[in-house]
């Protein structure tokens, strides 16, 4: 699984009904956060707002939460976040002065450096935050913070590195206090995937609140539920990436030990993958692309997913192909998913795509050198000595497929000949001029900040040359085109700032005099400056 | 539409390359003959030619006096801008289908055209070209454009042996006016020749020699001439005419012109008599303003200052 380095993800709260298994006994309330933008030093993230949002939707549809008591703040700065937190500590009390029992919910996914949240170049110390939380009027309350090095806030107090929480399973009615969740520990980045179109720890949360969670099959997923299940799968996922393992932790300090119920999943509709599906895992993707759930099925066991009404695709990886299929949710209904619906398919039709294909363009652009040298020596002496050629370039990311990107330059150059012979004409020496206008398509293999790359590119290439001596015909012209292949590395070694080396082979498609070969490399070094628009 | 077949991409590509990036037409190109290289330049007083040359009057007799505008450096320069007027007017017909690049290229030939002649309605024109060694034969010849099957008819045939060097060699070229004209193709400023013949030796850049013999037709009644002209930085330019050629009734004649860098000169007209004595002679010596300077007239004497004379007199 590619997995791209997520500087932070924080929080979200949600509000849950605790102690008691009965959702509906909380007056719940929620405040979600998504910064893709942390701070000038910090690389934008993908998926932090689009994780947010959908926690925000699973919450409203199955968390019992009222459209009213939630809030839903992306790209915030950290007083937006408190002025949100702020209105809703107010409707909380509101309803405690009615005699209501209150949980409040609270999500956060974004950056987080050196004890704060990073919040589009404001912060917010975890300490004063987890302060706010202690002191919020609700019952209960539940902190979820998607972001690096986010096990800091479960650090001071009670806080586990664990599968899972060690509760009573009895309910209680009187439960009181706070939960903290963390996407990863202390001294652990949490990280992003392309592959899931989100980050490991809230993708992996959203799947066990649609119901993957649910290993009790009772129709619902507890706090303690998602947490487990989000842990293995997370744990699972990131143990070989790049970045590491990242683990989450959590603190648990609610009075009365009960569990909380976060989704209820008796609503009809969503898709049950039959029990005589082969096992294994599957991904419910969405029409744009994006995972919207990933489901574990076991053997001879069904398994029911709460997915909202729309159309998916459903994919499954095999060792060498893929097997997809349809499906559509409708409201109200139980769709089932069995294998006769599923089909053989390459690696190349993975329907998923990706937040920044399915929503976003990242563009890059910069300045490159490059050494542009003939193989042939009769090529370099009598008709193009070696060039430096100095120009930019445009890149698209993830323009065609995830990874590919699509890139565009324009180079020119000066150079002289070395001097040559031909035939009865002695020592002729000419200078040449050159301009290029390229487009290529390459495929990125990310590993961290470095990437390697491969593609090819098709150039328009001109040249002019005049010749030193008086010679008839002795200025010339050459238009024509270049196909040619590259490879090359490039390194992130700032956020948004990359420098990349790139070695290129291509080959001049012009009727040059029959014995000239006309095969020639350009070894080039560039650096970009990327930045993300929506699509 | 049906879809381009792959392998037809790399021939799509060759059809939008463009240009006449080449080595070896450079060789060719400049194997044909230069316009620079066979200029012959006047002596120039700023004064420009003026008034009627001795040759023009016909008699030989009259002439200005020591002082005045010199008739005969006027003479000079008229055969000087006749010689260039030719030759110039062969190098239009070279030049006006070898502007474009070749249109057929083998490893010892090159073939500019056929193209329709833009000053021959109705023609087309090409320029065929071989190569052996440093040795270049090349024709320039027309066709009826209207039949497919009608005879290439070669006007121009010219060769050219390279030495080392950039355009270094010596070369010849022969202008068949009779037959163009015998086949209705229209040679501009040519018509009145019946045939032209030319040579030129640029091995080396001191002297660089050009010279050339025009036949007129014999209707006309123009005198038929030899021309050379011997050119070099540090010497002075020689210039020499000899006519008619052919016997059509006019008087022999020979012209011996010779100037330095500044303009200054001499020069030497004869008219001779049929029987080959000497009919008349002047010997003009001019100044950087083409002012006479000394002056000779066989059987009248002299003037001016003889010693003045450059280059020098014998």
């Amino acid at each position: 699984m590619k997995a791209c380095l997520r500087g932070v993800g924080f929080g979200l709260v949600l509000m849950l009904g605790a102690g008691s298994l009965q959702a509906a006994e909380f007056h719940r309330f929620a405040v979600l956060a998504g910064n893709d933008d942390g701070s000038a030093q910090t690389r934008s993230l993908r998926y932090a707002r689009e994780d947010a949002r959908k926690l925000h939707a699973i919450l409203l549809r199955l968390g019992g939460l009222r459209p009213d008591d939630a809030a839903l703040v992306l790209d915030g700065r950290a007083e937006d976040f408190l002025a949100a937190l702020g209105a809703m500590e107010r409707r909380v009390r509101d309803a405690s002065l009615r005699g209501e029992r209150t949980a409040l919910f609270v999500y956060y996914s974004g950056h987080a450096r050196d004890g704060a949240l990073l919040m589009n170049g404001s912060e917010l110390p975890f300490a004063s935050l987890k302060s706010r939380l202690t002191q919020s009027p609700a019952d209960v309350r539940i902190a979820v913070f998607d972001a690096c090095r986010s096990g800091g806030l479960t650090r001071s107090k009670g806080a586990r590195r664990a599968p899972s929480f060690e509760i009573e399973a009895t309910p209680s009615r009187d439960a009181k206090g706070l939960v903290i969740l963390t996407s990863s520990a202390a001294d652990e980045d949490s990280q992003e995937s392309d592959e899931i179109g989100g980050s490991y720890f809230s993708h992996h949360l959203a799947s066990g609140l649609l119901g993957d969670a649910d290993r009790s099959g009772d129709g619902r997923v507890s706090l303690s539920e998602a947490y487990a299940y989000a842990y293995d799968r997370t744990v699972a996922d990131t143990a070989e990436s790049a970045a590491g393992a990242q683990h989450p932790t959590f603190s648990y300090d609610l009075a009365g030990n009960g569990d909380v119920v976060m989704t209820d999943l008796q609503r009809p509709e969503g898709v049950v993958l039959a029990a005589g599906m082969a096992p294994g895992l599957y991904y419910l993707v969405d029409g744009r692309g994006l995972v919207a759930a990933e489901v574990f099925k076991p053997a001879q066991t069904a398994r029911k997913i709460a997915l909202a009404p729309g159309r998916y695709r459903v994919k499954k990886r095999l060792v060498d192909h893929l097997r997809v299929g349809e499906l559509e949710v409708v409201s109200g209904r139980t769709e089932t998913l069995d294998e006769t619906r599923l089909r053989d398919a390459p690696f190349s039709d993975d329907p998923v795509k990706g937040l920044s294909l399915a929503g976003s363009v990242r563009w890059s652009v910069g300045p490159v050198a490059s050494y542009q040298y003939f193989f042939a020596p009769l090529a370099r002496s009598g008709y193009f000595p070696p060039t430096a050629l100095f120009g930019a370039e445009l890149g698209i990311e993830n323009f065609l497929r995830r990874s590919w990107d699509l890139g565009f330059d324009l180079g020119g150059g000066l150079a002289r000949s070395p001097g040559f012979d031909l035939g009865p004409l002695k020592g002729l020496t000419f200078s040449t001029r050159q301009l290029t206008l390229g487009g290529s398509i390459s495929v990125r293999f990310p590993l961290g900040t470095v990437s390697p790359f491969v593609g090819g590119r098709l150039a328009y290439v001109t040249v002019h040359r005049a010749f030193d001596q008086p010679l008839r015909d002795g200025t010339q012209d050459l238009a024509a085109f270049t196909p040619g292949l590259f490879a090359g590395v490039s390194w992130e070694f700032l956020p948004a700032w990359a420098l990349a080396v790139r070695a290129r082979v291509h080959y001049l498609v012009y009727p040059l005099d029959g014995s000239a070969a006309t095969a020639y490399s350009e070894l080039g070094a560039l650096v970009t400056y990327s930045w993300e628009s929506p699509r | 539409m049906k879809p381009l077949p792959l392998a037809a991409l790399p021939v799509a590509l060759l059809l939008a390359a463009c240009g006449n990036y080449s080595n070896e037409d450079l060789i060719f190109y400049n194997a044909l003959p230069d316009r620079a290289q066979l200029t012959s330049h006047a002596p120039d007083s700023g004064t420009g030619a003026g008034g009627s040359s001795l040759l023009g009057r016909g008699s030989g007799t009259e002439s200005a006096g020591v002082g005045e505008h010199s008739t005969v450096y006027d003479d000079v320069g008229i055969w000087v801008l006749t010689a260039n007027g030719i030759v110039y007017s062969v190098l239009d017909l070279v030049e006006a289908v070898t502007r474009l690049p070749p249109t057929t290229r083998l490893a010892h030939e090159r073939i500019w055209g056929p193209a329709p002649a833009k000053n021959q309605p109705g023609f087309l024109v090409e320029l065929v070209m071989e190569r052996r060694e440093d040795h270049f034969d090349y024709r320039l010849e027309f066709r009826l454009q209207a039949q497919r099957n009608a005879p290439w008819i070669p006007v121009l045939v010219g060769d050219f042996v390279a030495s080392e060097g950039v355009r270094k060699g010596v070369g010849s070229f022969i202008l068949d006016s009779a037959i163009a004209r015998d086949n209705g193709i229209p040679l501009e400023n040519m018509n009145t020749l019946t045939r032209l013949s030319a040579g030129y030796d640029t091995r080396t850049s001191e002297p660089l020699t050009v010279s050339l013999t025009a036949v007129y037709l014999p209707s006309l009644h123009y005198p038929d001439f030899h021309y050379s002209d011997t050119e070099a930085a540090n010497a002075p330019t020689v210039m020499t005419v000899d006519g008619p050629l052919a016997d059509k009734g006019g008087l022999p004649f020979s012209i011996l012109g010779m100037w330095v860098g500044s303009g200054a000169g001499r020069a030497t007209l004869k008219t001779l008599s049929p029987d080959g004595t000497t009919r008349a002679e002047v010997t003009e010596c001019w100044d950087v303003k083409a002012l006479i300077l000394y002056q000779a007239l066989a059987g009248a004497g002299e003037a001016g200052t003889r010693s003045a004379c450059e280059p020098p007199l014998p």
